[in-house]
């Protein structure tokens, strides 16, 4: 390989993990506007997530011009194509980290109920998945799937609480839809860092897991209940 | 060798996946010298009825010497010996004194590097095996010439010149028409040396779709220095170096997930 392609691989991987800072900032921006009622965040969350899809742009654009002057091989290959998979997630996550920041705006309840701590799950397991991405770490990519469990047994607990709001109180539905779309948005987080890691996986191993049996969430659950 | 044929009717195979009936060549522990100089080392190896097989490896690491030894071209070069080891075809030690050289090299035909087509017409290019194997009929002749040639996918373009001189085709044209020329001896296995070296890129497409095509009858074994146009062709891969088979798999496993680091280094082009 020559050095030159090296540089541009790592100069690949650089651009993915700057995407993944952006989006994590953007998250952690979405929360504190929704729970300190910072509407002014938005703006700043507004503009990563545009750094984000320019970054999607040229890193498109680098991993394209690798594959047709390389055409790369074996690991180069994977990290490339496990590369561009990635960026799609991260992009999906900065819309979200937008979204959240919008509907923060809207709700005028102030109980969020279980989404502080979704809040935090998610960012770490974003953390993680960037993390195991840059370590080419297998066995971290598979503590995020089972932390994902949690996530979405407090989004259940969410929607179980919202409609309780409502049903006790129908002028408050507006605001507590926006409540539920939040935590749908940091569910759907969840689901990107976990797809991310499995990238990491097939990066990692050439293995495709993310349609494998003993991955789906439903064995998972049964696995952790007889752990437990 | 046995001119009676083992093969049963062929099948269309496109599997990626090493076939588990007995194999068409099976080599085991073949060492391998020129004079002092032993070029391989206890290479064993099953090459599969149908497939193509690639074989990959930097300069001087054996793989051509290998394909030679396949139809005994290597008896043509002094002080060049087996020194270990067996290479059977279709059940028949090559080395076997029963074995008709003649007949092995019909049943294994062979493709090099570059183009060689006799100084004749095309038609005479295509007829002249046929000729020496002692057919004399015109109408069968004709026929088996038009057959090569449009199984090398070379018919449309040649079938108004046929008498023409073979120099006056293109590189790739020239090419096709040495493969036209091996299969009208009807073999049954085709060794490729670099077939595809002195091609242009369509000129080489081309010889790659052909490949593609005639692996649902013939079996095929490819020495080739470009790792894509392996990866395109081939069903199973195997990577030499240093006169040793360091990992031989499917293609698909050789280039997305190698077992060995030397076989990724390699084919990454980190090294050789």
């Amino acid at each position: 390989m020559s050095t030159y392609f090296e540089h541009n691989l790592e100069n690949v991987k650089s651009k993915l993990l700057l995407m993944g800072q952006l989006a994590h900032e953007a998250l952690k921006l979405s929360i504190q506007a929704l729970l300190e009622g910072d509407s002014a965040l938005a703006k700043t969350i507004r503009a990563k997530d545009e750094e984000i899809d320019e970054l999607e742009n040229e890193l498109s654009d680098s991993v394209t011009t690798c594959l047709s002057t390389h055409a790369p091989v074996a690991a180069d290959l994977r990290l490339l194509v496990a590369t561009m998979k990635i960026s799609h997630e991260i992009e999906r996550i900065g819309d979200e980290a937008k979204a959240i920041a919008r509907r923060s705006r809207k709700t005028a309840t102030h109980d969020f109920h279980q989404i502080p701590q979704m809040g935090k799950i998610v960012q770490q397991m974003l953390q993680d998945a960037l993390s195991t991405y840059a370590e080419y770490d297998e066995g971290k990519a598979k503590a995020i799937w089972t932390r994902d469990l949690e996530v979405d047994q407090l989004h259940i607990d969410n929607n179980l609480f919202c409609r309780s709001l409502v049903e006790k109180n129908p002028a408050l539905s507006s605001s507590v839809f926006e409540i539920l779309f939040i935590s749908k948005s940091l569910e759907r987080i969840g689901d990107h860092a976990v797809n991310i890691s499995k990238e990491v996986v097939f990066m990692a191993t050439s293995r495709d897991v993310r349609h494998a049996q003993e991955y789906k969430k439903s064995v998972l659950r049964k696995n952790l209940s007889e752990e437990t | 060798m046995q001119e009676t044929s083992e093969l049963t009717p062929k099948t269309v195979s496109n599997t990626s996946k090493p076939k588990t009936e007995n194999p068409t060549i099976r080599i085991r522990d073949l060492n391998f010298s020129y004079g002092n100089n032993q070029v391989l080392h206890d290479v064993s190896l099953d090459i599969h009825r149908c497939e193509v097989m690639a074989f990959i490896g930097p300069s001087g690491c054996g793989k051509s010497t290998l394909l030679r030894c396949l139809n005994r071209m290597n008896d043509l070069v002094d002080g060049a010996q087996i020194t270990k080891g067996t290479i059977e075809i279709q059940g028949t030690n090559l080395h076997d004194p029963a074995v008709d050289v003649i007949e092995l090299r019909k049943k294994v035909g062979m493709v090099f590097q570059k183009s060689n087509p006799f100084p004749k017409s095309i038609y005479q290019n295509v007829a002249y095996g046929l000729q020496i194997q002692g057919i004399r009929s015109k109408g069968k002749i004709d026929e088996r010439v038009e057959e090569s040639l449009r199984k090398a996918a070379l018919w449309e373009e040649v079938k108004d010149r046929l008498n023409e001189n073979a120099y006056g085709l293109s590189g790739g044209q020239q090419q096709r028409l040495c493969i036209a020329r091996t299969l009208a001896v009807e073999p049954e296995i085709i060794l490729m040396d670099e077939p595809c070296s002195a091609l242009d890129p369509v000129a080489t497409g081309r010889v790659e779709e052909l490949i593609l095509g005639l692996k649902d009858e013939y079996t095929i074994v490819v020495v080739t220095h470009n790792m894509q146009q392996a990866g395109r062709i081939s069903d199973r891969t195997a990577f030499f170096y240093l006169g040793k088979l360091i990992e031989c798999d499917t293609t698909k496993k050789i280039f997305i997930n190698p077992d060995k680091k030397q076989t990724e280094d390699y084919i990454s082009g980190k090294f050789g």
